[in-house]
C-alpha cells in the first residue's frame, strides 16, 4: 500500500467521510490486526484493541500529521499501543477464548531471515546485537512481553534482563546513528 | 533531561525511551517518563525516533484479516460516537429553522397529519421534514396529552432497495432510533416518557438504510429529511 494513498485516506477521513474509512480498513486492518493478535494471544481482544484504534483513526485522523511520523508508523504504533494498554488492563483477567499458536504469528527468527531488504534497524541488529538479544527485543515489541516473562524464559534475573535489553538498546541507537 | 531511573542501570533517556516504546516501561517509573515526556521535546523526538525504527520489526508480523463482523461493530460505535457527523448533517437544517420559524415553519403541518386521536390539554408539536435536495418530505406531530408522535411521509419515495427509518434528535442529545415507516400509512409509536419530555425543542430525521444494516446507534445511511417540531 503506497504513503500517499494512506496519506490521501487519512485527509478525507478527517474530513468525515465514511466511505474513506471503509477503504482504509480494507487497506489496513490485516495488518494492524495482526500486530494486536500479537500482542494479545486471542481473537476476541484482539478485536476489542483492533476497534479502539479505528476509533481513534476515525477521531483524530487530522492528527497525524502533528506526530511528524510516517503513516505506517503512526499506525503501527496506535496499534501496539492499544493492545499493549488492553493486555496490562486484562492482565489479571484470564483469557476465556482459546489462545492462537503465537509462534504461527510470529516466527522466532532473527531480523533479515524473512525479508532480504533488511532495513536498518536489522542491519544495525546484525551488527550490534547478540542474536539472543536480538530475538529479545523482537518478543518485546511483537508480543508486548514484560521484562518479567523475558526474564523468565531466558532463565535469568529481571535485573539482568533489563541491563541486557538497556546495553543492547544503547548500542543500536549508536550504530543506527552512525 | 532528568528522569528519574535506577542508577544501577548503564544509559539515560535514549534507552528509556527505547523501553517505552517497547511497552517495558512500569508503574512509577512509567508514570514519571511520561510526566517528562508531556513538557520535554527532545525526549519526544526520542521516542518518535525508536517508534520509527522499532516499526521496521513490524514487517515481520503476519497479516491477520479480522472477523467481517469486526468493521461493523466499529462503524457503529465511530459513527455513533461522533455526533459532529450526524449533526453536521443537521446543522445546516437547525440555523435555518431559527430563521424561518417566525415564517412558515410555524403550525403548518397541522391538517396534514391525521388527528383521529382525541387531543385533551396540550396542543400538539408538528414538524415538517425536508430535504435539502428534495428526496422525501414528510410531517409529524407528536400530542404531548397521549406521548404518541404520529408521521407520515408526503412527499417523494426511498431511493430504491433503501428503507426509511425515522429518528428523533433531542437538543445537544444523541439521535434515537423511532422505528421503520411504513411502506404506507402513518408511522405511529407512544414514546417512552424520557423520550417524549424532550420532544419539545427536537429535532426529527429520516435515514435511507440499506435492508438488513440498520443499527440502533445511529444512522449509517444517508438523511433525507429532517425537520424540528415547532410549539403551535
Amino acid at each position: 500500500m503506497a504513503v500517499s494513498e494512506i496519506e490521501a485516506l487519512l485527509a478525507r477521513i478527517a474530513g468525515g467521510e465514511r466511505t474513506a474509512f471503509r477503504s482504509f480498513y480494507a487497506l489496513t486492518s490485516a495488518r494492524l490486526f495482526g500486530i494486536c493478535l500479537g500482542v494479545l494471544g486471542d481473537r476476541p481482544r484482539a478485536e476489542e484493541a483492533l476497534q479502539q484504534v479505528y476509533l481513534r483513526i476515525w477521531e483524530q485522523a487530522d492528527r497525524y500529521r502533528v506526530t511528524g511520523q510516517e503513516p505506517m508508523v503512526w499506525l503501527v504504533t496506535l496499534a501496539r499501543d492499544a493492545a499493549i494498554d488492553c493486555k496490562r488492563r486484562e492482565a489479571r483477567r484470564p483469557a476465556d477464548a482459546a489462545p492462537v499458536n503465537l509462534d504461527d504469528l510470529v516466527p522466532d527468527t532473527g531480523p533479515g531471515d524473512r525479508t532480504p531488504d533488511a532495513g536498518p534497524l536489522r542491519q544495525a541488529c546484525r551488527m550490534v546485537l547478540p542474536p539472543d538479544l536480538t530475538a529479545m527485543l523482537r518478543r518485546a515489541y511483537a508480543r508486548g512481553e514484560s521484562y518479567e516473562t523475558l526474564a523468565r524464559d531466558a532463565g535469568v534475573s529481571r535485573d539482568t534482563a533489563r541491563q541486557l535489553m538497556r546495553r543492547g538498546l544503547k548500542s543500536l541507537r549508536a550504530e543506527l546513528d552512525r | 533531561m532528568s528522569v528519574d531511573h535506577s542508577d544501577t542501570l548503564p544509559g539515560g533517556d535514549s534507552e528509556l525511551a527505547g523501553e517505552y516504546v517497547l511497552g517495558l516501561l512500569e508503574g512509577v517509573e512509567l508514570h514519571a517518563f511520561e510526566a517528562q515526556l508531556a513538557s520535554d521535546p527532545a525526549l519526544q523526538a526520542e521516542v518518535a525516533a525508536w517508534a520509527a525504527h522499532l516499526s521496521e520489526l513490524a514487517a515481520d508480523i503476519l497479516e491477520v484479516a479480522p472477523a467481517p463482523a469486526v468493521l461493523r461493530r466499529i462503524e457503529i460505535a465511530a459513527f455513533g460516537a461522533a455526533p459532529p457527523s450526524f449533526w453536521r448533517q443537521l446543522w445546516p437544517y437547525v440555523l435555518g429553522a431559527a430563521a424561518a420559524a417566525a415564517l412558515a415553519w410555524v403550525a403548518t403541518g397541522v391538517g396534514l397529519v391525521p388527528m383521529s386521536e382525541p387531543v385533551r390539554d396540550a396542543a400538539p408539536l408538528t414538524a415538517r421534514l425536508e430535504s435539502d435536495s428534495g428526496g422525501v418530505s414528510l410531517s409529524a406531530a407528536f400530542h404531548p396529552a397521549t406521548a404518541e408522535l404520529v408521521a407520515e411521509v408526503t412527499g417523494g419515495a426511498p431511493p430504491p432497495g433503501r428503507i426509511l427509518f425515522l429518528w428523533a434528535v433531542p437538543e445537544g442529545g444523541t439521535p434515537r432510533l423511532l422505528g421503520q415507516m411504513p411502506d404506507s400509512g402513518p408511522f405511529r409509536r407512544d414514546l417512552p416518557l424520557d423520550l417524549a419530555s424532550e420532544m419539545p425543542g427536537a429535532g426529527l430525521a429520516v435515514s435511507a438504510e440499506a435492508e438488513g444494516t440498520v443499527s440502533p446507534a445511529a444512522p449509517l445511511g444517508p438523511i433525507v429529511a429532517r425537520g424540528l417540531f415547532t410549539q403551535p
